[in-house]
């Protein structure tokens, strides 16, 4: 469980509110990170919590923050969505020091937020994490046929692909051209 | 961000979980869907071709390159429907390299565990004959296979049968009861090497070459055999033989057979069983003039240890390797022993002789799991 607020990236985070920690809490005090996404909703994760990604557990593994520090230096993942971040963070902290189960049920149903998780799960080096939401990703297409699993999966067709090829070509050409033209403008 | 765009390693995670039906599937949306599957990496190894009649048939591919029934998983089912619409699914076009087009629709199959069947739409030739052989190359292609460890059919007919095809570890070759020409024969075996074993129900239907390379495979397994000529026993290169129904072998011939293994020719053999119901086969002429010795249990076991990897085909009601009461010989240049019997059975007022012929490279050959790469299950 984690608390978030909303904040700025410029600003220091204002104080998070924390969840009640569970009952058995630790009796050596445990240290707590700060990881913001796009939104600038800062969380206030666990370092137990966040040694599932491998990322995050590399960085501030030689940190030796002190908890004004980390509050004051939010880890910024500006490439992932704020609900996803929320989504990883969860994550992370319903199975922290736990033994990971063979199967989670708690993924997003809906594809595209399941497919932005899988990009920001890998991005974070959360494996177990991955190793779910792909198997999610290859549940989606069973019993489907060809056509089903393209729409699902949104794949696109022969002649889409070819067309996006084209329209790719002519805008690299214009840019090529464009360039030339700003470089010749540049020598005038 | 579409699946196609995602990193390969991540493509990878979710193609390992996914069955190979549902990739082939996955590969029929699109050129590019086929090559992002083509170039991730590929987790098969084997294919087994398997087309029971002209109508039906599936590609089975493994990971592994052992033989297990278990490993093998089906990757494609077809069933030719001709013009009968049949089917679950809409109509799907799969287009092949060369401009041919597949047409089907999907059809879940009646066992759960099993991929939906591709019900093939046409009466033609190309969509009982070819499309399964374009099939074949298509998934051989897609996951990049390079063992065909099986090919199990039943046709008279392989003209059709891809040009490329080398080497394949087992086949399987029915032909309902039909005759086939022994060119057409011939003509598979020029191409394709058999490496492992070869099955047949086939009867031909005229004299097969001297050096046919039936007789290089190591495993043989022919249930109508009308075509054994002497020259081709005297021929065997192989390992273990089993050349049911043969005509035209009698008993100066198994003579002579004899005669060649004791002289030191005929080395790689471990056995061979004859059988027929045209000549009757009598020890006393067989084995006129040869020394023989009766079973000591001091020199070699009881019973034969038969390694042959069609062993599960040759199910016969006796015991057949008991050799306790065979007669032995000795092969003159290095002394190995040999065990041959002559049985006979009669049914339905028609009697069958047998002539075994056991070769006993280890003498107390220890009866231990064996793996011989046998295929693992019969036609239905």
């Amino acid at each position: 469980m984690s608390s978030t607020e909303q904040g700025t990236s410029s600003a220091a985070p204002a104080e998070p509110t924390t969840a009640p920690e569970s009952a058995a809490a630790p009796e050596v005090p445990e240290s707590f990170y700060y990881v913001h996404g796009k939104d600038k909703v800062v969380h206030k994760v666990s370092a137990g919590a966040l040694q599932h990604s491998a990322l995050i557990h590399g960085m501030i593994s030689n940190l030796g923050y002190t908890e004004e520090q980390a509050k004051a230096n939010p880890f910024p993942f500006e490439n992932i969505d704020g609900d996803i971040l929320q989504m990883v963070v969860d994550w992370c902290n319903q199975h922290k020091g736990k033994p990971t189960p063979p199967e989670d049920t708690n993924l997003p149903k809906q594809k595209e937020k399941l497919f932005d998780l899988v990009l920001a799960v890998n991005y974070l080096e959360i494996k177990e994490l991955l190793t779910y939401c792909c198997k999610q990703v290859a549940m989606m297409v069973k019993g489907k046929s060809p056509e089903e699993i393209r729409e699902i999966w949104m794949i696109p067709t022969d002649a889409e692909d070819e067309a996006a090829e084209k329209e790719a070509k002519k805008r690299a050409g214009k840019e090529a051209a464009g360039e030339t033209a700003a470089a010749a403008g540049d020598a005038k | 961000m579409k699946i196609l765009q995602f990193p390969d390693s991540i493509q990878y995670l979710i193609f390992e979980t996914m069955q190979p039906h549902e990739l082939f599937l996955m590969s029929i949306c699109s050129k590019n869907s086929k090559s992002t599957i083509r170039k991730s990496k590929n987790r098969f190894k084997a294919i087994r071709f398997s087309s029971e009649t002209y109508f039906t048939g599936f590609l089975a591919i493994s990971c592994y390159g052992s033989f297990n029934d278990e490993q093998f998983v089906n990757a494609v089912e077809w069933k030719v429907t001709g013009n009968s619409r049949n089917g679950d699914s809409k109509l799907t076009k799969m287009e092949f390299e060369d401009g041919m087009v597949l047409k089907f629709r999907l059809k879940t199959h009646h066992r759960p565990d099993k991929p939906p069947i591709l019900c093939i739409e046409g009466n033609d030739d190309y969509s009982s004959k070819l499309a399964p052989v374009q099939l074949f190359n298509y998934v051989k292609d897609l996951f990049q296979i390079t063992q065909i460890r099986e090919l199990r059919l039943r046709r008279t007919d392989f003209s059709d049968f891809p040009k490329d095809l080398k080497s394949v570890k087992n086949a399987i070759i029915d032909t309902y009861c039909q005759y086939v020409n022994p060119t057409v024969f011939e003509r598979f075996f020029s191409k394709t090497k058999v490496e492992n074993c070869f099955i047949s129900e086939q009867s031909v239907r005229g004299a097969m070459i001297e050096d046919t390379p039936i007789l290089r495979i190591p495993n043989v397994f022919l249930e109508n055999a009308t075509w054994l000529l002497p020259y081709h026993l005297w021929n065997f290169q192989g390992k273990h033989a089993v050349f049911e129904n043969s005509k035209f072998i009698k008993n100066s011939n198994l003579h002579r057979f004899l005669e060649l293994w004791m002289t030191g020719n005929l080395e790689t053999i471990d056995s061979v069983i004859l059988s027929t119901t045209e000549n009757t086969w009598r020890f006393s002429e067989v084995l006129n003039g040869i020394d023989t010795f009766r079973w000591d249990s001091n020199r070699r076991a009881k019973t034969f240890v038969y390694k042959a990897a069609f062993r599960r085909f040759f199910q016969k009601d006796f015991n057949f390797l008991d050799c306790s009461e065979g007669s032995d010989i000795k092969k003159s240049t290095d002394g190995t022993l040999a065990t041959i019997r002559i049985l006979s059975e009669t049914r339905s007022g028609i009697s069958k002789f047998y002539f075994l012929f056991f070769v006993w490279h280890q003498t107390f050959p220890s009866p231990e799991n064996y793996q011989n790469e046998e295929p693992n299950y019969q036609f239905v």
